[in-house]
């Protein structure tokens, strides 16, 4: 093993945001610029480290690092292939202006903003690294408990009692992913992911009992975060209470759990004989309700914020159509669509909350109160409205397409196409409705009379750099379509080929010592 | 031993289940740290049960029990702990704050929002309001 600088690049995306974490917080009683800075200068190095592993996980097979040099599958495993790369940038980019956003005063509501935020990075880029599903279930709770303070943050009743639900939903997932991971240690004998890939291969079919009851919790944990029905009513009220920074930065985290998802089928479950199929089936229908539930949730809500919310909802209902299908065209089809769908959700969180501010006392509320006037906040919602509802040319469209054209052979394609199309169709009429609610419709002359116009609060230079610079990343992915979507079909023949992730990890299957248990 | 771990490990999640269903915020708490005892024994017995024996390599012994799923109690032990902890003081602040320890509140819209919502129905609607 060569010990050069970068051969530790695996673990720089946990280590950055933990270390400025640990700053943060020491020195929490220092200005707010101090604060700022640090913060800032660790999106920046995140970035960089994001951009460098995606470079070095594209050009060969992936990377493991074995933390403290335990030889797999002893020891913890860190493994960066092309997904976790993947997951890692749009990760680094959606924190890059969450935070420049959350640093016009968003950040000053509350206390340790700042390290909250990088706690949560740890977490999510942790959840995407790790090679080991009990340090799959440690980043999980990091993530989850930055994000119930981040959910809290700012204060307000709503928050509070919206955070409890969560809390308490997410811990009784972890009671759940914890039963998962005993059975699968009590089963096969180990808890690293490639190694659970290969010792399901020798258990027998007739066997299989508990291993697939494990596997099927396990899928079940992940789909609770990624909020596929009948788990998803959580989702709506959580998102819509948080600030708007902070809801840019949850975009991600239903994408954690669908990535989750993906990873432990394609490596261990999908090519064992005990395991395989055991997502197929129900998933797919599971997603489809989903996306159902979200396009009427979407054409009911009331504020803005709320019926992005629901536009999280849905696209993380398309997105777990993906792990039924199984072919590779699909799974990269759902890559690309995962990515637009995360920068699109989080900018339109950002734009709902530019357009609160704008609209003072009636808030981002769907109802006729004074008008926008702004051309710029009218624009980026446009943009962003017909990127959400698929409309041609933005990303969302080529994303759907992608994903329409890959489900094609599927035995379920006409049910697909229905409803990705009928749902497009419902979104497209609540955003044409919450538009011509916001910036058309002028209230009745008298009562304009009556209304004083309410604090305006002119949103800074920060909240627009970051809303319309996710926008511009959101275009970049229609103009850089090809290039992206050849990466996610890289990323996918990879995950469609678990040996080159197994092999990263564990070199000779044959040498582990193991221990014949009762 | 197996069939008494199993029975405590039953009661102790059917009871956690029972009261996490309950409206209180208390009691869904308390049904959390039920359900996560009962979670941190099944991850115990899922190394086998095994009596004397040391978790660590010594001469002595050709015996041992795992010590994996000590180690892996013990970090979901702290975990739970800290988890437990923060949601209490939610639970103590959704009191303080709405006056109520109910899990399930109706929504309270934002004072501003609804204020302008009241504001901006149409016309219709206030004057029948205000002629009843």
């Amino acid at each position: 093993m060569h010990h050069s600088i970068m051969s530790h690049s695996p673990i720089l995306p946990i280590l950055i945001p933990f270390v400025s974490s640990m700053l943060l917080l020491m020195l929490s009683s220092r200005k707010a610029c101090l604060h700022r800075g640090i913060s800032a200068l660790a999106a920046i190095l995140l970035l960089a480290a994001s951009t460098h592993l995606l470079l070095l996980t594209d050009n060969g097979s992936p990377l493991s690092y074995a933390l403290g040099d335990w030889t797999p599958p002893f020891g913890i495993t860190l493994v960066a292939d092309r997904l976790a790369a993947l997951g890692l940038m749009v990760t680094s980019i959606l924190a890059a202006a969450a935070l420049l956003y959350a640093s016009a005063g968003f950040d000053q509501k509350g206390r340790h903003f700042h390290a909250i935020f990088q706690l949560q990075l740890v977490g999510i880029n942790g959840a995407f690294l790790t090679g080991d599903v009990f340090n799959l279930f440690v980043f999980f709770e990091v993530m989850l408990l930055a994000s119930y303070i981040l959910l809290a943050h700012g204060g307000g009743l709503n928050k509070s009692r919206a955070g409890f639900a969560y809390v308490t939903l997410n811990l009784a997932g972890s009671a759940v992913f914890l039963i998962a991971l005993g059975l699968i240690y009590g089963t096969l004998g180990t808890l690293n992911l490639a190694d659970i890939a290969l010792q399901l291969q020798s258990i027998p079919a007739e066997e299989s009992a508990l291993v697939r009851v494990a596997g099927a919790l396990l899928i079940t944990v992940f789909v609770l975060k990624a909020a596929v029905l009948p788990l998803s009513f959580w989702l709506p009220h959580a998102y819509a209470a948080a600030g708007p920074a902070v809801a840019a930065l949850f975009a991600i985290m239903t994408k954690v759990g669908i990535v989750a998802v993906l990873r432990v089928q394609m490596i261990a479950f999908d090519s064992a004989p005990a395991t395989a199929g055991l997502v197929g089936d129900w998933l797919i229908i599971a997603a489809l309700a989903t996306i159902v539930f979200a396009a009427l949730g979407i054409l009911t809500a009331k504020s803005l914020q709320a019926l992005v919310a629901w536009l999280v909802l849905a696209s993380a209902g398309v997105l777990l159509i993906v792990p039924s299908l199984g072919n590779s065209l699909a799974t990269a089809a759902g890559l690309y669509y995962l990515v637009q769908s995360a920068i699109a959700g989080a900018a339109f969180f950002m734009l709902a909350g530019l357009i609160r501010d704008a609209r003072g006392r009636a808030g981002d509320g769907l109802f006729r109160a004074e008008k926008i006037s702004s051309i710029t906040l009218q624009v980026g919602f446009l943009l962003l409205a017909a990127t959400a509802a698929g409309l041609p040319p933005f990303s969302g469209f080529v994303g759907k397409l992608m994903l329409l054209s890959a489900a094609s052979q599927s035995s379920l394609a006409a049910a697909i196409w229905a409803v990705i199309l009928v749902s497009g169709l419902l979104t497209t009429v609540a955003l044409a409705k919450a538009g011509s609610r916001l910036f058309w419709e002028a209230p009745q002359e008298d009562e304009a009379h009556e209304q004083p116009a309410g604090p305006v609060a002119a949103g800074s230079w920060r909240q627009y750099l970051s809303t319309f610079g996710l926008v511009a990343v959101s275009i970049l992915l229609v103009i850089l379509a090809r290039p992206v979507s050849d990466f996610t079909q890289r990323t996918a023949a990879q995950l469609h080929e678990p040996s080159q992730y197994i092999e990263a990890v564990i070199s000779d299957h044959a040498a582990i010592p193991r221990m014949t248990r009762p | 031993m197996e069939a008494m771990l199993a029975i405590a490990i039953g009661l102790l999640s059917s009871c956690g289940v029972y009261l996490m269903l309950r409206a209180r915020t208390f009691p869904v708490i308390l049904g959390l740290t039920l359900l996560s005892y009962a979670v941190n024994l099944f991850l115990f017995a899922s190394g086998r049960l095994v009596v004397n024996a040391p978790p660590i390599i010594s001469s002595e012994t050709s015996h041992y029990t795992d010590p994996i799923p000590q180690a892996l109690v013990l970090t979901a032990i702290v975990i739970g702990f800290g988890m437990t902890a923060y949601i209490v003081t939610l639970a103590l602040r959704g009191l303080s704050e709405s006056g109520g320890d109910h899990v399930d509140m109706p929504e309270i819209v934002d004072n501003n929002a609804t204020e302008a919502a009241i504001d901006s129905r149409p016309p219709a609607a206030s004057q029948k309001e205000q002629q009843s």
